[in-house]
């Protein structure tokens, strides 16, 4: 077992800055997988992250800020994933994350803030699926929240709703909702 | 076993803000505004209440909690003793004024004079010079101090300092920032000093200890002495930024640590070790004592 000298450990998973300031990061392949956890900051200024395969996902857990002031996450495939937990500050600026696929679907859980500031929180294709449990608040001040396809949901980890080839959208004014929303679910 | 009472340290406003998850952890009303008001709630003999009083602190005082803390006056054992923290969200992550933090202008701002006491995760800071800034009295037997940041300022002041008296502490993960003063000054007897960092302006000494103290894994940067040259033996794996010291237990030598090299970023208190740093896996394995690091993570 390796120590470090000092106060920190060092890992590889743990204190890292990647940044991808005017360029892309790609992952391709049968499940390609991002993994960020622990005190980490991953900004997408104007770049962009783009992920394709059969299965991609991206996990973010414990004490993460995760920042696309002007960039771009990409997730496409046929089950696309997205997963959010523990202490993770999401913050969609003018880019955009969106997952294009099959099944695509975002879980956030325990105590995360997704804001969508200017920009969309996309999920297209046959089910997507927001699944939403913990003190978890989803601001779009000025933005759309937008699933589109045949059977969008939002969940607080029961199916909430299924309205086939509808859009939700919770953006428009300066609110901010907090799901679950009393089991209901806002269709305008 | 003993019951536990956990209280808030919050501010009104942040009490308020999160009333009904608050009241699910600590009970109606269960906060404090300051740990000293807290500290004085704390039964005389822990012992006899059969008692253990944790005060989980949050960072709701932005530039820091104006508070002179004293521990003092109670009858404790190893399980029925008093402990301050930080949680995951509230602490400073090794990172000046990341987190919950004393800040006063006093000599003392944090002082523990009771046996068995845990500090964990806060940063405490004496703006006055000459200030002592965490200091551990002569009845603060048993304590241990783990990933604090301690900062303290003008001559003769200290970041961590002790009384003699006291015996077999710990101090682990933690981070001595000083003007001109000492990182460490510790007149105690029998304590381990583990995985800290002391760093200064123009400092006077890293590590000031005796032969009783182990010192190992630690880091030591400017200081006109960097480590007291007969710590007890058995000390080991500490390195100095000149890479210069010779004291035999210092086995990282030679090695020049160079600011933006070995930390992250010094210049703005972020004293974590980025890549091609010499402080990885140069450490001893001290994961029978101790498993995390100042962030939290599982060291090893």
């Amino acid at each position: 077992m390796a120590w470090e000298i000092g106060a920190f450990e060092y890992v590889v998973s743990g204190n890292i800055s990647l940044e991808v300031p005017v360029s892309s990061l790609t992952l391709t392949g049968l499940v390609p997988d991002i993994a960020i956890s622990n005190h980490i900051s991953l900004e997408i200024p104007t770049g962009s992250l783009s992920i394709t395969g059969l299965v991609p996902s991206v996990s973010v857990s414990n004490d993460v800020n995760l920042e696309i002031p002007t960039g771009s996450i990409s997730i496409n495939g046929y089950a696309p994933s997205v997963s959010v937990s523990n202490d993770v500050l999401l913050i969609v600026g003018l880019g955009t994350l969106s997952l294009v696929g099959y099944a695509p679907t975002a879980d956030v859980t325990d105590t995360i803030s997704v804001s969508v500031a200017k920009a969309d929180l996309t999920l297209t294709s046959y089910t997507p699926t927001i699944n939403i449990a913990g003190s978890v608040s989803i601001s779009t001040p000025k933005a759309d929240l937008t699933l589109t396809s045949y059977i969008p949901t939002v969940s607080d980890g029961s199916t909430i709703a299924v309205h086939p080839n509808r859009v939700y959208t919770l953006p428009i004014e300066n609110r901010t909702y907090t799901l679950p929303i009393e089991n209901r679910v806002y269709i305008l | 076993m003993a019951t536990i009472v956990k209280k808030a340290i919050r501010s009104t406003a942040g009490w308020t803000a999160n009333q009904t998850a608050m009241e699910a952890i600590y009970g109606v009303g269960g906060y404090y505004t300051t740990l000293t008001s807290w500290e004085a709630a704390i039964p005389a003999d822990l012992v006899a209440a059969d008692e253990q009083w944790v005060a989980e602190c949050y960072n709701d005082f932005p530039t820091g909690l104006a508070d002179t803390v004293d521990i003092a006056g109670h009858t404790t054992d190893a399980t029925r003793n008093i402990i301050v923290t930080a949680l995951a969200s509230e602490r400073h992550n090794g990172v000046v004024d990341g987190g919950f933090r004393i800040k006063t202008a006093t000599t003392f701002p944090f002082k523990v004079d009771c046996p068995y006491t845990e500090v964990s995760y806060i940063q405490v800071e004496s703006t006055t010079t000459g200030g002592l800034s965490f200091t551990l009295k002569a009845l603060g037997d048993y304590t241990t101090i783990d990933s604090v940041i301690s900062i303290s300022t003008g001559t003769n002041c200290a970041s961590f300092y002790s009384y003699s008296g006291a015996t077999y502490c710990a101090y682990m993960n933690c981070i001595a920032i000083t003007s001109v003063g000492y990182g460490f000054r510790l007149l105690d007897l029998w304590s381990s000093i583990y995985n800290s960092t002391a760093v200064c302006d123009t400092g006077l000494y890293g590590f000031n200890v005796n032969n009783t103290h182990y010192l190992k894994n630690n880091v030591s940067v400017n200081f006109t002495t960097d480590y007291s040259t007969t710590p007890r033996t058995g000390s080991i794996t500490n390195a100095t930024h000149e890479g210069t010291t010779s004291h035999s237990f210092v086995s990282v030598t030679g090695v020049s640590m160079t600011d933006g090299v070995d930390f992250t970023a010094p210049s703005t208190g972020d004293y974590s070790i980025p890549s091609g740093s010499v402080l990885i896996d140069a450490g001893t394995d001290l994961s029978a004592t101790f498993t995390t690091d100042i962030t939290g993570i599982t060291r090893g």
